[in-house]
């Protein structure tokens, strides 16, 4: 027999809401159903009435985290409209604050991934990391989070440069701190036990769902916009591709973090070259035309579209986040696991990752009692790793090395 | 690849079946009729190893136009595969039998501007808000928000 268990849509805790319904039958996930659009804004549609400055300040309210990605995304659909190149430092400056955007979603998402796991050191410890990061991006641009700096052509205000040392002092400590990280999830068996071969993504699986970012990096699919399309400065600094074969969870953990520590490598490169030059090519008129712009956000590649018809606003601008690709494949990495194991699959893509922090209620379909809720799933999940650690004999903390 | 080879790749395959609209080095712009759409978008993504990005859905005089675009791994080149559809009656093939990432995509289209996909599995609302009902489309041009707002605060 099977049941019917909705996760969501709505949970104090939770910034976004989403619905996912799986059938079980008995422990294991049979199929699952998303109901989304409980937030849905009409960014689309009113991007339409507004001016293509005004849609700037706009496109940086559209995700909670990546207000530099999309920014610098919809400049690009712009800019290729135009076909304008942006100075040389106005690339650079969009670069830093990318990757340091990057380098902040990949802490938050490891610290909940460990949380979900039973793992609080991790989270309180990724965050920890986490704070830094957002603290220069204060310094920098005047803001923790939207940073207000993007425009077609450049960008509106220059960086400071006497904040540079500091950018590479927390840089050089944020990846000493990651390696550590690193060896701990590694040589932890505990961790393996729990994240490898749970929630796979094949290789065909991920170019079947079309899916992006360290998503289809960690099955093998190797796509990066950086790399690809190069944009900013990353053609002149020496940077690698983060690729996995696994396309499980343990593989996902993995790219994110050694993703944190390429990008700390790619900012302290930007900083020590940063050019002397404008900061901004002047845009007068947006003439009739279409412009498609791509960005790699941390979560993946974003793509932004937009029709001019020759007036100051849009005529159209389509905006396709990441997770509006990764998480449809959930239909091909939660069917079959165990309940226990769903909610770090589902966080595992990183699913903009409030859309993980859901309201689970299992109800029995006669009685209508209520079984779960999602501090109930969380749990389990937790007592699952309490149990592996207790048979292989270990501590229930990762054993990091405290050095407050 | 660029621009030139992929035209060179879909007028040798496609002949007049295919007509190509602008194109830079990087982005190529392909218009094709509704008939053939399920063919050049199999052999975009099965031969030429097409990652489909997302469809943009927009209201234009002509019709509903619906683009698909394609992104190749490892090249900075997007393939844009453009058709339109007539406005009292907007059809299209659904291609989620081909590629599973439109799934979604194509459900986010049908939420907003009423494009019906023919063999879709599940075309139900996905992201356009529970107050719209279902035969409003928003990114449809005849929309009209204040007639909407009014409606909503009259009930």
């Amino acid at each position: 027999m099977s049941t019917i268990i909705p996760i969501g849509p709505f949970h104090p805790l939770q910034d976004e809401p989403a619905n996912f319904l799986l059938t079980v039958e008995g422990e294991k996930v049979i199929d699952i159903e998303a109901n989304m659009g409980y937030i849905h804004k009409g960014h689309e549609l009113l991007g339409q009435h507004k001016t293509y400055d005004q849609v700037i300040i706009q496109t940086e309210r559209i995700c909670g985290i990546c207000s530099v990605s999309h920014t610098v995304c919809f400049c690009h659909a712009v800019e290729n409209l135009l076909g304008i190149q942006v100075p040389k430092r106005a690339a650079y400056i969009r670069t830093i604050l990318g990757e340091l955007e990057r380098c902040h979603s990949h802490l938050l998402w490891a610290g909940l991934a460990g949380h979900f796991l039973g793992y609080n050191t991790v989270f309180m410890w990724a965050w920890k990391y986490r704070e830094p990061v957002l603290d220069l991006l204060e310094a920098l641009t005047g803001n923790r989070r939207t940073a207000s700096i993007m425009k077609v052509g450049g960008v509106r205000r220059d960086l400071d440069e006497q904040h540079f040392p500091m950018v590479l002092e927390v840089m050089s400590t944020l990846r000493g701190k990651m390696q550590m990280l690193l060896d701990a999830v590694t040589d932890d068996p505990v961790i393996h036990s729990r994240t490898k071969n749970v929630g796979v993504l094949t290789y065909e699986a991920a170019v079947d769902w079309c899916v992006v970012g360290p998503t289809a990096r960690a099955s093998g699919v190797d796509t990066d916009v950086r790399r690809d399309e190069p944009y900013g400065a990353y053609q002149d600094v020496d940077w690698k591709v983060i690729l996995a074969k696994d396309g499980d969870v343990f593989a996902k953990v993995a790219v994110r973090l050694l993703e944190i520590i390429e990008s700390t490598k790619i900012v302290e490169q930007c900083v020590k070259q940063f050019p002397k030059s404008s900061i901004l090519n002047e845009v007068r008129d947006i003439p009739v035309g279409e412009g498609i712009g791509r960005y790699e956000a941390p979560r993946g590649e974003d793509i932004h579209y937009v029709r001019s018809n020759g007036t100051n606003m849009p005529e159209r601008w389509k905006v396709r986040a990441p997770s509006n690709v990764n998480v449809p494949s959930f239909h091909a990495s939660c069917i079959g696991e165990s309940i226990s194991d769903v909610t770090i699959t589902l966080a595992s893509c990183d699913p903009c990752y409030s859309c993980t922090e859901r309201m689970a209620v299992a109800v029995a379909p006669d009685s209508k009692k209520l079984l779960h809720s999602f501090a109930d799933l969380v749990r389990m999940g937790q007592e699952k790793t309490r149990a592996i650690a207790r048979e292989l004999g270990r501590p229930a903390e990762l054993p990091l090395k405290l050095d407050l | 690849m660029t621009a030139t080879e992929m035209m060179f790749y879909l007028s040798e395959t496609f002949h007049e079946k295919v007509r190509f609209e602008a194109a830079s080095d990087k982005r190529l712009y392909v218009r094709v009729q509704p008939e053939d759409l399920r063919e050049v978008i199999r052999y975009v993504f099965e031969q030429r190893k097409g990652r489909l990005s997302t469809a943009t859905g927009i209201d234009t005089r002509e019709g509903i136009e619906v683009m698909y675009h394609f992104s190749l791994n490892g090249f900075p080149l997007i393939t844009t595969i453009r058709v339109t559809t007539p406005k009292h009656m907007p059809e299209l093939d659904s291609v989620q039998d081909i590629l599973k990432g439109a799934y979604w995509i194509e459900r986010e289209i049908h939420d907003f501007l009423g494009v019906f996909f023919k063999g879709h599995p599940k075309l139900k609302r996905l992201f356009k808000s529970r107050d719209i009902p279902e035969n409003i489309y928003p990114l449809r041009k005849d929309f009209d928000l204040d007639k909407f707002r009014e409606d909503r605060t009259d009930s």
